[in-house]
């Protein structure tokens, strides 16, 4: 008399494509696109690490050589300017958004 | 039965400089004018350039009314290539985030192991700089060094000239675009999604609806004041884009791929005459406003939600 929990994917009334695919396989579906996405995001980040630990030379074939370095980041930590520079960053945004925010709510 | 004052009609509106409405004007009086000192006096002092005689090396500051803006107007680059340039980018890059965003966030709206890991993971072009992420894409289409190159003749295909011909670095500078704005359509259709109600879910799912069709009939509708939002915001934003078409292209090969805040730039600091470069600009602010408000019209029909 009551109907099964959960009805096979073929006796489903008008099933679309994700509810015809078997439990798994939506789940592979997820999963892929999951990665895909992970992948498309974090290429270009991770590309740019990895170009940061490069010695200088080899910046052009990062994909090649097995040469790695934190000299970049010494070198660039080094510079006062740089330090002043994320300094500036930092309190610019913090009082931007602070007065921003201040301005908006009063 | 006596009436103080006669009732207001509805929709009509009636300015009263009454005691309540000084007292209001008096308190948002401070925030009022440091918006116009530090927002409304400087386009005033840039608009006052536009209409001079003011390129660097020589400048004699006459007044030569609306010279600059026929000029801007009349030049054939600005119309055919700039002004289309900038709109193809603006409605692909708005389009194209919106879908992934939209997607990207129904991925994120259930628990699964490691959510919190690929949110962070998606927020990661946001935390990058536009700059940054520009010179990036721009080496890694290099066509001598980059990986792009490198993967692609692995695959067998002939070397390619990413960057050189119009249309490929163009699609270069939208999907640069679209990598660093899709997660802010994320994390804001997210919050969206999951501030919607469950019960039609459950009643759509009682009448054995498909999961498109839940998609396109129950969520679509009920985050239309969402997407309106984000849309226009990130449309108006999009038509000012300059860091990415700067870097990656300077404005294209033989300037085939230069959008409007480019051609301002080079005018009035590469060509040194700052009265025309103010004057595309200031034509620039009033599409954009013009744009602005009549998106935000059009997509204000779709604030009220029906429930």
């Amino acid at each position: 008399m009551t109907a099964p929990a959960a009805a096979l994917p073929h006796e489903q009334r008008g099933g679309g494509f994700f509810d015809a695919l078997a439990p798994g396989g939506r789940r592979m579906l997820f999963i892929l696109a999951l990665i895909a996405t992970l992948f498309l995001f974090a290429f270009p980040a991770f590309w740019l690490l990895l170009t940061a630990l490069r010695p200088g030379w080899a910046v052009f074939y990062v994909h090649r050589g097995t040469d790695f370095t934190l000299l970049n980041f010494a070198t660039v930590l080094e510079e006062d300017i740089v330090v002043r520079a994320f300094f500036n960053s930092f309190v610019i945004a913090t009082l931007a958004t602070v007065l921003s925010i201040a301005v908006t709510v009063t | 039965m006596t009436v103080a004052e006669p009732l207001p009609q509805p929709g009509a509106r009636r300015f009263r400089l009454g005691e309540k409405e000084r007292f209001m004007l008096l308190l948002i009086a401070p925030a009022a004018s440091v918006l116009i000192l530090f927002q409304v006096v400087p386009i005033l002092i840039g608009a006052n350039a536009s209409f001079r005689h003011w390129p660097l090396y020589d400048p004699s500051g006459e007044w030569l009314g609306l010279q600059h803006y026929i000029r801007v107007l009349g030049d054939p680059v600005f119309l055919g290539l700039v002004l289309p340039n900038t709109l193809l980018l603006m409605v692909s890059s708005v389009a194209i985030s919106l879908v992934l965003g939209l997607a990207l966030a129904h991925l994120l709206n259930r628990d699964f192991v490691g959510q919190r890991l690929v949110q962070t993971i998606i927020l990661l072009p946001l935390m990058i700089a536009p700059v940054i992420a520009a010179t990036m894409m721009r080496w890694v289409f290099n066509d001598q060094f980059g990986i792009v190159g490198v993967v692609w003749e692995a695959l067998g295909f002939g070397p390619q000239a990413w960057l050189a011909a119009r249309w490929p670095a163009f699609s270069i500078i939208v999907f640069t675009d679209v990598w660093i704005w899709t997660p802010w359509f994320t994390i804001i259709l997210l919050a969206g999604l999951k501030s919607l109600p469950k019960e039609p879910y459950e009643a759509a799912a009682i009448d054995a609806a498909t999961k498109w069709r839940m998609f396109t009939h129950l969520t679509l509708p009920m985050l239309r004041p969402v997407i309106a939002v984000c849309v226009v915001i990130r449309a108006i934003d999009a038509f000012r884009t300059f860091d990415q078409v700067w870097i990656i292209s300077q404005g294209g090969p033989a300037r085939s791929t230069e959008v409007f805040s480019v051609y301002a730039y080079v005018e009035a600091f590469h060509n040194l005459n700052f009265g025309r470069g103010s004057a595309a600009a200031i034509i620039g602010a009033l599409i954009i406003m013009v744009l602005g408000i009549a998106l935000y019209r059009v997509l204000d029909r779709y604030m009220d939600v029906s429930r």
